[in-house]
Parts: C-alpha cells; sequence; structure tokens
C-alpha cells in the first residue's frame, strides 16, 4: 500500500490514473461506511462515496496538509453526505413522501444474490450502532473499527482527546449492557 | 479530599482507557497500572471482562470484510466516471463558448447579405422601397384631389387620419397652388381679368384646410 504522500504526488502529476485507482481503493471501505451511517440507502452511499473520490481527485491541489488524507475525506464525506440529505429532504417535500417509507438499514435494500454478505450479522451491527448517541457512535466506529488514533478523531469530530475517551468507553459500556440478556449479536 | 478527587480523576481516567486496553492500544505505563489494579479490584475485573465478551462478539475484522464487499463497486463507478469525462470532447463552457460565438458569426453574414444599400440593393430591399414610394405618390395624388374637390367621398377619411408627413406635405401643395393662383391673378390683371373671381378661389382653397392667407 502506498503512502499518502505517494498518492497526492501522484495525483498531482502525469499517473494520474494509476494513482487515483490506489487512492480510491485505498479510502473506499472508510468513505462508505462513513456515508452508510449518515445516509441510510445503499445507493445513496454508493453515489457519495464516487462523488467525493471525484471531488478529492479534482481538488487534491488544495490540499494543504494540515490534517491527515483520512480527515480531510471525511470532512469531504460529511459534507457530501449533509448535502445529499437536504436534497432527498426537498424531493421529499415535494413528492410529499416520507422517511419512514426508506429502508431501516443499508442491508434491506441490498441486493441479496450474493452469499458473501452476512446479512443478518449487518442488520444486527447496524441495529446495535442505531442505540448509540451519534457522537458516542462515531467515536465508537472510528476508534473501534477504522482503527484511527484519538488525535485523528479529535480533528474529525471537533472534541477534545478526553471528551472522546469518555465517549468511547460510554459506548462500549452501553453496548455491552445491550448485549448481556442474550450474549450474542 | 484534594487527594481523594485525583484518585478519583485517575480513576476515571482508567476507566476510559479500559476499551484500549482490551483492544490493545494502550501505552506499557497505563496498562501495568491497570493490570496491577485489577489484581485487587473485583468491579474493574468485571469490567474488563464484560468489554472482552462484546469486542469477541463484535469481530472487527468481519465488519471491516462486510464493509469492504459493500464498497467493492466504489472504485470501478469512480474510475468510470473519470474516464467519462475525460472522454468528453468538448466541456459544458466550450460548447456555450462555441454557440455563441457561432450565433454572432451567423448575424455578422445574414446582416451583411441584406443590409439595404441604395447601391446595390437586394431583392427584399428594394421590393420594400419601391412598395413605400408607391404609397407616398398615392397619397400625394389623393390629396391633390382632396384640394382640387376631385376626390372620391370615401377618400376625405384619409384627411382625417392624416399624420404630421403628410399635413406638411398638404401645406406644400397648398402653398405651392396659392402661388399659383397669385401668378395667374398677375397674369389675368394684365389681360384684365376680374380680380374678385380669383381672391374667391383662395379662399376656397384656405378654407377648405382651415387656413387663412395670413398663416401662409
Amino acid at each position: 500500500m502506498q503512502s499518502d504522500q505517494d498518492i497526492i504526488n501522484g495525483l498531482l502529476s502525469d499517473t494520474r490514473d494509476y494513482a487515483a485507482n490506489i487512492f480510491v481503493r485505498k479510502y473506499q471501505r472508510f468513505v462508505f461506511s462513513v456515508a452508510q451511517r449518515y445516509l441510510i440507502s445503499y445507493e445513496d452511499a454508493c453515489d457519495a462515496s464516487q462523488e467525493v473520490f471525484i471531488k478529492a481527485i479534482r481538488n487534491i491541489g488544495n490540499f494543504r496538509g494540515e490534517c491527515s488524507l483520512q480527515t480531510w475525506l471525511y470532512r469531504i464525506v460529511i459534507n457530501v453526505c449533509h448535502s445529499m440529505n437536504k436534497k432527498k429532504k426537498l424531493r421529499s417535500f415535494i413528492t410529499f413522501n416520507s422517511f419512514d417509507t426508506m429502508p431501516e438499514s443499508i442491508t434491506d435494500e441490498y441486493n441479496p444474490e450474493n452469499t458473501t454478505i452476512d446479512t443478518e450479522f449487518q442488520q444486527k451491527f447496524d441495529h446495535l450502532m442505531n442505540q448509540l448517541p451519534e457522537k458516542q457512535r462515531e467515536t465508537f466506529i472510528l476508534r473501534y473499527i477504522d482503527e484511527l488514533s484519538y488525535e485523528e478523531i479529535s480533528q474529525m469530530l471537533g472534541t477534545s482527546i478526553g471528551g472522546l475517551k469518555a465517549n468511547y468507553f460510554q459506548a462500549v459500556k452501553k453496548l455491552a449492557l445491550i448485549l448481556k440478556p442474550d450474549g450474542n449479536i | 479530599m484534594g487527594i481523594y478527587k485525583i484518585m478519583n480523576m485517575k480513576q476515571q481516567q482508567y476507566l476510559d482507557s479500559l476499551p484500549d486496553y482490551v483492544d490493545g492500544n494502550l501505552d506499557q505505563y497505563t496498562k501495568d497500572a491497570i493490570d496491577n489494579a485489577k489484581l485487587h479490584d473485583l468491579e474493574l475485573q468485571s469490567e474488563i471482562n464484560s468489554i472482552q465478551s462484546l469486542f469477541a462478539m463484535l469481530d472487527k475484522d468481519h465488519i471491516k470484510k462486510q464493509q469492504e464487499y459493500l464498497s467493492r463497486n466504489v472504485s470501478v463507478q469512480v474510475i468510470q466516471a473519470l474516464e467519462h469525462k475525460k472522454t468528453q470532447l468538448f466541456s459544458t463552457n466550450q460548447i456555450i463558448a462555441f454557440c455563441t460565438l457561432s450565433v454572432i458569426i451567423c448575424s455578422a453574414i445574414l446582416y451583411s447579405i441584406y443590409l439595404p444599400d441604395t447601391q446595390n440593393m437586394t431583392t427584399v430591399a428594394s421590393l420594400a422601397l419601391n412598395d413605400s414610394n408607391h404609397r407616398s405618390n398615392k397619397n400625394t395624388s389623393e390629396i391633390h384631389d382632396i384640394v382640387y374637390g376631385t376626390h372620391d367621398i370615401n377618400q376625405l377619411s384619409l384627411f382625417e387620419e392624416i399624420n404630421t408627413d403628410q399635413q406638411e406635405l398638404l401645406d406644400d401643395i397648398i402653398v405651392d397652388e396659392v402661388f399659383a393662383i397669385y401668378e395667374r391673378e398677375l397674369t389675368l390683371e394684365n389681360q384684365s381679368e376680374t380680380p374678385k373671381a380669383l381672391e374667391n378661389e383662395i379662399q376656397n382653397v384656405l378654407l377648405l384646410e382651415g387656413k387663412d392667407d395670413e398663416t401662409l
């Protein structure tokens, strides 16, 4: 796997296509999972991820290196998801559709033709995450699943490191309490 | 009290570090401190156990694999979108600029072809000019008819709708006619014709237009 600096240099040079490919492959899981948490629909999460990468590749020259590439991408994902949610709300207002009709989880909409995905596990995991407040959920996923440092999460969420540690512990405690009765996910 | 507070703060910090302790992401100093504390603290021991069982259930590698599988199409879509943009011959701005330029060039060509020139008139322009002259001549002859009483009754409506240009034309005709009559008077004076008859003729012309000879 290439370093972020190599990717940036590649995107700014003649080897842009190659660098873009590496860049997308490196961060597609991260970008998609963040988009999935903000936009419920699988299609919307895919569209948002695509838009995020195209924006990032086009504007890589504006990346000043004050934070990590992943933190920069996180901010773009949040912006894209916010604007998509706004458009969705406007569309639903115009067409008088309610959001209640949307699938509860990404896996509800996902094509079950594949057997690789553990739909039941994914649904339970999504349900579990929805039990947490947004800040605790984000902290838990970024720290536990994405394995980011507290410094990076702090830059992404704008919360102090002490606050993040407390959020993480509270999230873990809550999840442990929810899972205690039956003991499995 | 102060010492108790510091202890409590430290205790909270240790508690907040428990998920990282279980996940193996702690520095050696804090890890040793928790290791020592859990030997004597059953509550802490139970807390650590519950976190361990939670993490065992939430297998992060399994979750990552799921996310990777769901996001596998993103790279293909992004590469296709980038290729699509590259293969587009013109950008939207270039198309707009091209269309604007084309419209300007076409307008310039059309203007140069159909520009009305008296030296080199095109068919359309000459027809329009002929039509205008014809109408002007027609109006002049109609005014002549009205002045001399040789008009058709329907032509009187023309008098009511007369415009400024026609009014000037009419005035010129009246002036010409009055001068012609005076010339005739002079000629007739020489030939000893009655001046009274000529004066009446002038008055008739002027009355028809509502003017007197002072205005002329």
